[in-house]
């Protein structure tokens, strides 16, 4: 029920900027011609309609970046680079990001390469992968119990599926427990990170735009972010950060 | 012409250095010629140069002044491609004694050549309003207030203190060292500093003077003050300063004597007495900088700075010189600032940074800027960005680190001409790439995913049917299982499908009562024989009535004598149907109808 009124106005939104687009141009021509606040606008609709779209989301945090708005940028490019992670031009341009906000890409301490593999596929894919080895595996099972004269054949595909299940189960799951269930953005310039949901908290200390945080817990208007980098965590009001969820 | 050609080779073959000295150029001046026994003077070095780092002049020996050092400024130019500096070089001096005094050549030298500056005469003149040293006797000063002097109260002593005994490494210390005396001093006193190692030291000038009561005990007082700064964490001593002055003494005077007239030509009325007064050595503990928060750009800088930057022209073309000055100002050992890191700058070629100092000492706290001058050249043309320059410092009022950060500077660059840019060009390693500039990537303008990912991702939102391969395994799973069951308990399995199959025959002959009415009988006298025989473990086909009642009897004790002759009415009637069709029957219950209701009595009684 609560749907299809967010389609109906994300439909809206992209009927109004079509019109938009005929007199102005294209969000594309308006990046090339460096109205980057217009080319916002007109990618932020785009991807109103085509939220899975890691190319809407990459072209949109350039927009955002040009246009001076670093943490929405981040938060843009690592929808992108959640959805399409092999694509160079997505990881080079979180990485840019992150380091003028004074973060790598890659965490201390983590071999490039590795962090890489890790990141080979997306969420969506490892689940998939991960999906079709299970089917194939009880597939191929209920085969060979019903073929007993042909369990044999069966069986060695029936291990490599499973194997196959085993390890891209594990690796969804690695991913699942050693990532963040929800990230954020900071966007605005200088973050007041309190130690307790509420103005009447002291300030615990401050987190520059643009740094990638985890969600940990709700309480109204306040979020409860924990920095892995520092170890630290604090509450902070929910407009100051922008959260990355599944697209 | 030839013989110019000629010298101007040889000129050329002559060491750097020598020709480097031979340009150097050192001035020495004084604010005043002459000055009272109570002032200072004030000497300036000017050291000039075509050459970045100049050597530093040295002072001639000068015992008749206290010599402070106080500063110095360094400026830098760069004039068509050609550097020249100039170091100037301040000394506070304050005069010992009266008369005349000479300030020797002040020297510099390099590669090996002496450059010096004249002499100059300086006239020291007793201050106006006091007695001068060696006219006359002085006696004790009386107190101002009018109190008795306590009589401990020593003639001379020596005080040195510190106005904090904790600082952190690097934090000024401000140590103080009074010589207070109540008696006329024959001469200017000379001062020995403290011993000071674990510091870097700084002296504060001038020399403040004046009147203090102590002890009841009116004191004129000279103080010298240096500012410190702990080079390491730990525990620090302050040695003892030492003050060499020369009092009157008393000379109880016998004219009969015989030695007074050697005594009254060789020393006058008045006895001079050498004093040499030290004074206690201090202790200091610092602390050491917390390692916590530290910035990844920290070089050591405490106290309070900011940081500017300037560029001198934004609308440059590609291939002409930019100076960047970054200055970093405030107070704390600005000496000990380290070199500025600057930000990459793909875009330009960045050439040696110099830097430069200027020191300060209002209210006896250090501080002033140091200049950091750099001269960029942009590579190619269009908007370019020198990027936030950070400079990081611990505050120890705050008690942590603060990193001062400047604006990015933004520049317009015109495309250069071809010597310039080419110029540029050849700074790049041939066959390699000459990174220039840092931005992101451009658009996506017709990139989706593979159909490889959209098929992944279609299967990962498949939602509840990802439950039907696993409804699928176990059902084959339990199917399996039961015929793997059924197939080894044969007996078992006949037990549970006897009613089954009786019933299925039951169905048979409902269907061919009317056409095959002997085929109907016999199949339903096969349904009671097979589901005794499924029921009893007996073989169907030898079964008899006798055999049947006496298994009934020991597998179904619950049946009793009117269920067994039920049955054996039943077997005799259907014997008598498919033997004689044709027989008379009874206006009975039909055989099918009575057979299903004792089949239903005998499943509930016969257990396995």
């Amino acid at each position: 029920m609560t749907r299809t009124p967010a389609l109906s106005a994300a439909g809206l939104s992209l009927l109004f900027w079509a019109a938009v687009c005929s007199a102005q141009g294209t969000p594309a021509e308006l990046y090339a011609a460096a109205d980057y606040s217009g080319a916002v606008a007109g990618y932020a609709a785009l991807v109103a309609d085509q939220p899975r779209s890691a190319s809407l989301h990459y072209n949109l945090g350039n927009s955002l970046f040009k246009d001076g708005q670093l943490g929405r940028a981040i938060a843009e490019y690592q929808r992108a680079f959640d959805l399409r992670p092999r694509d160079r031009d997505i990881r080079h341009n979180l990485g840019f990001a992150l380091k003028r906000a004074g973060e790598d890409l890659v965490p201390p301490g983590v071999p490039p390469f590795l962090h890489y593999l890790f990141h080979l596929l997306s969420g969506r894919e490892l689940a998939g992968l991960h999906w079709l080895a299970c089917w194939a595996t009880l597939i191929l099972a209920s085969a060979a119990l019903l073929r007993r004269s042909a369990a044999g054949a069966i069986g060695w595909w029936g291990a490599g599926a499973l194997a196959a299940w085993l390890f891209f189960g594990g690796w969804w799951g690695a991913r699942a427990a050693l990532e963040p269930s929800e990230r954020a953005v900071v966007i605005k310039a200088t973050a007041e990170i309190r130690s307790g949901p509420g103005d009447g908290f002291s300030v615990a200390f401050t987190a520059p735009e643009g740094r990638r945080v985890s969600v940990l817990s709700e309480n109204g208007r306040w979020l409860e972010i924990g920095l892995d980098l520092e170890g630290a965590k604090g509450w902070v009001l929910a407009d100051s950060v922008e959260r990355v969820g599944e697209p | 012409m030839t013989t110019s050609l000629l010298l101007a080779a040889a000129l050329s073959l002559l060491p750097a250095p020598l020709r480097a000295a031979a340009d150097i150029m050192i001035r020495a001046g004084v604010d005043k010629t002459s000055v009272a026994l109570n002032d200072q003077i004030v000497l300036e070095v000017s050291v000039a140069g075509p050459s970045t780092s100049m050597p530093e002049p040295k002072l001639p020996s000068l015992p008749n002044f206290s010599v402070y050092s106080s500063a110095n400024s360094h400026n830098i130019s760069f004039i068509n491609g050609k550097v020249s500096s100039s170091i100037v070089y301040t000394y506070v001096l304050v005069p010992r004694f009266v008369g005349k005094a000479v300030i020797g050549p002040v020297a510099v030298t390099t590669g090996g050549t002496t450059v010096q500056t004249d002499p100059i005469e300086i006239e020291v003149v007793p201050p106006a309003g006091t007695r001068v040293p060696g006219q006359g006797p002085a006696s004790p000063r009386p107190s101002p207030s009018g109190a008795r002097p306590s009589p401990g109260a020593p003639d001379i002593f020596v005080m040195a203190d510190v106005d904090k005994k904790k600082p952190f490494v690097n934090e000024q210390v401000t140590l103080s060292v009074k010589f207070f005396t109540s008696v006329q001093l024959l001469g200017n006193p000379q001062y020995d500093t403290p011993k000071i190692s674990g510091f870097l030291a700084e002296d504060l000038p001038p020399e403040r003077h004046g009147n203090i009561e102590h002890h009841g005990r009116s004191y004129y007082y000279s103080e010298i003050k240096t500012a410190l700064f702990p080079a390491s964490a730990g525990k620090h001593v302050v040695g003892p300063a030492t003050v060499r002055a020369q009092i009157q003494r008393d000379v109880t005077i016998d004219p009969y004597a015989p030695d007074f007239f050697q005594r009254f030509f060789s020393q006058g009325l008045v006895g001079a007495e050498d004093k040499v007064l030290s004074s206690e050595p201090v202790e200091i503990r610092a602390d050491p900088l917390p390692s916590e928060g530290k910035p990844p750009d920290f070089t050591g800088a405490v106290g309070r700075f900011s940081v500017s930057a300037a560029i001198d022209r934004t609308e440059p073309k590609a291939g002409e010189a930019v100076n960047l000055t970054v200055t970093v100002q405030g107070t704390g050992n600005i000496k000990a600032l380290g070199d500025l890191k600057l930000p990459d700058m793909p875009s330009f070629r960045v050439y040696d940074t110099v830097s430069s100092l200027s020191l300060d000492r209002t209210k006896d706290v250090v501080n002033g800027s140091k200049v950091f001058k750099t001269v960029l050249v942009p590579k190619v043309s269009g908007p370019l960005t020198i990027p936030s320059i950070t400079f990081s410092y611990f505050d120890p009022s705050k008690r942590q680190y603060v990193q001062a950060s400047t604006p990015a500077l933004r520049l317009k660059v015109g495309e250069g001409d071809a010597a310039a840019s080419a110029a540029v060009a050849a700074s790049a390693p041939a066959g390699r790439l000459s990174a220039v500039s840092e931005d992101i990537r451009y658009l996506k303008l017709n990139a989706e995913s593979s159909a490889l990912s959209r098929l992944l991702e279609a299967v990962a939102s498949a939602g509840n049917a990802h439950t039907a391969p696993f409804l699928l395994f176990a059902a084959v799973l339990s199917m399996t299982m039961y015929q793997e069951r059924e197939a080894s308990d044969p007996k078992g399995k006949r037990f549970r499908g006897a009613l089954k199959a009786a019933r299925k025959r039951l169905t048979q002959a409902a269907a061919l009562k009317a056409e095959d009415p002997k085929r109907a009988s016999s199949l339903l006298s096969e349904a009671l024989t097979h589901y005794l025989g499924d029921k009893l473990d007996a073989p169907a086909s030898g079964l008899t009535l006798r055999r049947v009642i006496d298994l009934l009897a020991a597998k179904a004790p619950g049946l009793g004598s009117r269920e067994h002759d039920e049955v054996r009415e039943m077997w005799e009637e259907l014997d008598l149907l498919r033997f004689a069709p044709s027989a008379p029957r009874g206006k009975g219950a039909d055989p099918a109808e009575k057979l299903a209701s004792l089949l239903k009595i005998l499943e509930k009684a016969v257990r396995r």
